[in-house]
């Protein structure tokens, strides 16, 4: 469904409705409202030869990437699906279907490009992005949707391979391949820039097959994980928008809250449970006051659940240390221990400071301005590492 | 009930029933305001014909409910409010004064008889009489249809309306129009353009079913549009929806830059200059696969164009072309006539006219595989093309290989 609003002093709101489908070389949908003659959009492909499949149906979901060119499409493969290569869906720009001599797509992608637009126009609920008002020019595309739209259409005959599939349990690694979910007219405050997405992206685009599409491949997390409410709820209607550094910083470490309380569970079950005839009283005492200190849960997370990708352990690590260098932090004084640090001490470090001695970031003759880029540098590569986390988290 | 078959709709009109009550002019707008009376049935026979003339008006429809309340209010003889329409011809010399009765009949009788005239306001009203007609005529209810037909409204008719008048009538009506943008009121002033064609060039638009040909001879009429909104804008970027300006304060602005109808001939004239020039020296160059001995040109993607009027024709190039041309005005005063003097000296290295293309298209090429937003940047790399082909103080001045590599080198540097 689109939304047409009136021209002042009428408030009037005319909802249409996807009423035909006119088929001749390229296609044209006629959308009609009880109250306003109808419109037509205009999809800019050329008609496929071949019939399009029916008895599939699709779902859309509204993202954007900062990467994605207006001629990408990529072909989204769940790696737990076995059958189709675990192909569930595609990603296409939005308004490279109605521009001309954009696309050329062959006749097994088509049909989710038409399927998409006919879901956005058919649905019952309206996903537009942006307020329309009446006007004298025949309404476009971009007139309804954000110019920089990308759609991810998803079969939900392939998706349903997977039980319960949604959408949600995928949006960090989604993220990390710098797409970021929204939803109507909310838009996106803020994208992580950072390069790690970048070369993520440009990862995907290595590779092009024939047929122009370039092939992403998503982990399905692990079943512990689907279950944290928070989860979704951070990657739909946290990240996208602009907060303080410090509240910024406290909504990701969610993710190892959540994290390292799935650990306390994991390593009793793998290491008291399965070896509870072998062990000691004083060992059993001692393992369980270990585990159950905070540090000793993120040292197994950083190191044996879901260890960062290389360069950015190395960079988030970096990132902090100056940090504490910059606001003179005593313990951060000595070069040669500061090379010792891991990331795991200094990360449990910066969370602790903050929480329990967030003045240290005001002494005075420190350069405010610089302290905030710095923290905010942290919180970008701590988004990538917290979606890093959760696609990667493994039971041992 | 009546028995025998209705078929009324689309008559011709004979000499009109019309009656005129009062002549008065309008001096703001230069018009004669006509007050008639009119049987619905005189009405009808002519608004069917010209319903579709107004390109200007939105086509709300009124809420079922009250289309239903006035269509029970009209078979009982319910007096409407006045229609007003307009004579689309701008003569009306021979009208000596507020009563000359005569005359106005006259020109009301021809103008409805040509289908020369406009629903400027009541095109709803009307829409509800059509579809009441209809519904009688479906019904074969004879007596309700002649008390219609029977029963009387008032028109007021404007004769001598220009463009800009009938514009500036319609938006201080302001019943039933949507804000238009500067683009679409200027769509509306050169529409002539696009019914009578310019020194033999055909203007085609959007909603017609005709096929443009690849020729110098024939454009789409919006690309042109573009084009010389690019040239008064100096940005060669598509009006944006949501900038659209108070209507008034639009009409006050075309009239005072003077965009007047010659500017817009003059512009597309110089435009027909250059494609004609380039067919000439590119001796109709067409793209060809087989031409292409350098691997490094081969194309990722569908060429931009096909063929040389292919990729000169499209408003990417129109666009680019006005942006770049209105800016050379602005800083070096270089007029189009300037301009036409300089096309025939354009020149390619080596007069090799296959490779210069060929380079330009894979150029095209690499813009489109890298860009966020193909078309604008498509316009972008245009824009600059043609202010280094075009600027006599450039080092890319006439020569077609250097403005390209000038043009790339810039889209890559500020859009990628």
């Amino acid at each position: 469904m689109l939304i047409i609003k009136d021209t002042l002093p009428s408030t009037d709101i005319h909802q249409f409705i996807l009423s035909s489908v006119l088929i001749d070389d390229n296609i044209s949908f006629e959308l009609t409202s009880e109250t306003y003659a109808g419109v037509n959009l205009n999809f800019t492909l050329e008609y496929p030869k071949a019939k399009i499949p029916s008895d599939y149906s699709v779902t859309v979901h509204l993202f954007k990437n900062k990467h994605f060119s207006q001629k990408d499409i990529i072909d989204l493969r769940i790696k737990e699906i076995t059958g189709n290569s675990g192909k569930i869906g595609y990603l296409f720009r939005l308004d490279a279907l109605f521009e001309k001599d954009i696309l050329q797509l062959n006749p097994h992608i088509y049909p989710y490009a038409y399927y998409a637009i006919e879901h956005l126009f058919s649905s019952e609920i309206n996903l537009q992005t942006k307020p329309y008002e009446l006007n004298s020019n025949p309404p476009i595309i971009s007139d309804f949707f954000d110019e920089d739209t990308i759609i991810l259409v998803i079969c939900n005959e392939y998706a349903n391979a997977i039980n319960d599939f949604t959408i949600s349990n995928y949006l960090a690694p989604l993220f990390l391949n710098g797409f970021v979910k929204f939803e109507n007219t909310k838009g996106i405050d803020v994208f992580n820039e950072n390069d790690l997405i970048k070369n993520n992206f440009d990862g995907i685009k290595n590779i092009a097959r024939p047929d122009g599409a370039f092939v992403l491949k998503l982990t399905s997390p692990i079943d512990l994980l689907t279950k944290e409410t928070f989860i979704p709820y951070l990657y739909e209607y946290l990240l996208q928008y602009k907060n303080d550094s410090i509240t910024r910083f406290i909504t990701l470490y969610q993710i190892i809250e959540i994290s390292i309380s799935k650990i306390f569970h994991l390593k009793v079950q793998t290491k008291v449970c399965a070896n509870l005839n072998s062990l000691t009283s004083f060992k059993l005492k001692e393992f369980l006051g270990d585990i159950q200190k905070e540090k000793t849960r993120i040292v197994s997370l950083f190191n044996d659940y879901a260890r960062p990708s290389f360069p950015l352990e190395n960079q988030l690590k970096d990132a902090i240390k100056d940090f504490f260098i910059h606001v003179i932090d005593p313990d951060y004084s000595d070069p040669v221990k500061n090379a010792e640090y891991t990331l795991a001490d200094v990360f449990y470090d910066y969370r602790n400071k903050l929480v329990h001695n967030y003045r240290l970031v005001h002494t005075p003759g420190i350069d405010n301005e610089l302290t905030k880029d710095k923290m905010e540098l942290i919180n970008e590569l701590t988004e990538i590492f917290i979606s890093q986390i959760i696609s990667n988290f493994k039971i041992n | 009930m009546a028995s025998k078959k209705i078929t009324s709709k689309k008559q011709k009109i004979s000499k009109s029933m019309i009656a005129i009550k009062s002549i008065l002019k309008d001096e703001r707008i230069n018009a004669y305001n006509v007050l008639v009376e009119i049987s619905i049935q005189e009405y009808l026979k002519f608004a069917r014909n010209v319903i579709d003339n107004n390109e200007f008006q939105r086509k709300k429809v009124i809420k079922s409910k009250i289309k239903e309340i006035l269509k029970e209010d009209l078979l009982r003889n319910c007096l409407i409010p006045s229609i007003v329409l307009a004579v689309s011809n701008e003569n009306i010399e021979s009208i000596k004064d507020e009563s000359d009765i005569n005359t106005s009949a006259e020109i009301i009788d021809n103008a409805i008889g040509s289908n020369e005239i406009l629903i400027i306001d009541g095109l709803q009203r009307t829409y509800v009489l059509l579809n009441l007609e209809d519904e009688l005529i479906k019904k074969n209810d004879g007596d309700a249809l002649s008390k219609l037909y029977k029963h009387k409204i008032r028109a007021e008719i404007y004769l001598g309306l220009n463009r800009i008048g009938l514009l500036y009538r319609m938006i201080t009506l302001n019943t039933g129009q949507t804000t238009m943008s500067t683009r679409h009121l200027m769509e509306i002033l050169y529409l002539d353009y696009a019914r009578l064609g310019v020194n033999g060039i055909k203007l085609i638009k959007d909603k017609e079913d005709t096929q443009i040909s690849l020729n110098t001879d024939e454009f789409n009429f919006k690309t042109i549009l573009d084009g010389f909104n690019s040239y008064l804008e100096k940005n060669e970027g598509l009006i944006e929806r949501t900038e659209i300006l108070d209507n008034i304060k639009s009409l006050d602005v075309i009239k005072d830059e003077e965009i007047n109808k010659d500017l817009f001939k003059d512009f597309l004239l110089t435009y027909k200059t250059l494609l004609d020039q380039l067919v000439i020296k590119s001796n109709s160059w067409k793209y060809n696969i087989d031409n292409i001995e350098e691997q490094a040109l081969k194309l990722n993607t569908n060429a931009f164009g096909k063929s040389i009027l292919d990729i000169f024709k499209k408003s990417q190039v129109l666009t680019g072309f006005g942006a770049a041309i209105g800016h050379l005005k602005e800083v070096k005063n270089i007029s189009l006539d300037d301009v036409v003097n300089m096309i025939p000296n354009i020149t390619v290295e080596g007069g090799d006219w296959n490779t210069a293309l060929c380079h330009q298209l894979k150029q095209l090429d690499l813009v489109k595989e890298k860009s966020k937003k193909i078309g604008n940047d498509q316009r972008y790399f245009f824009k600059f093309f043609f202010r280094g082909l075009l600027n006599p103080d450039s080092d890319e001045y006439l020569n077609f290989n250097k403005s390209s590599d000038y043009a790339f080198n810039r889209t890559r540097e500020d859009k990628f």
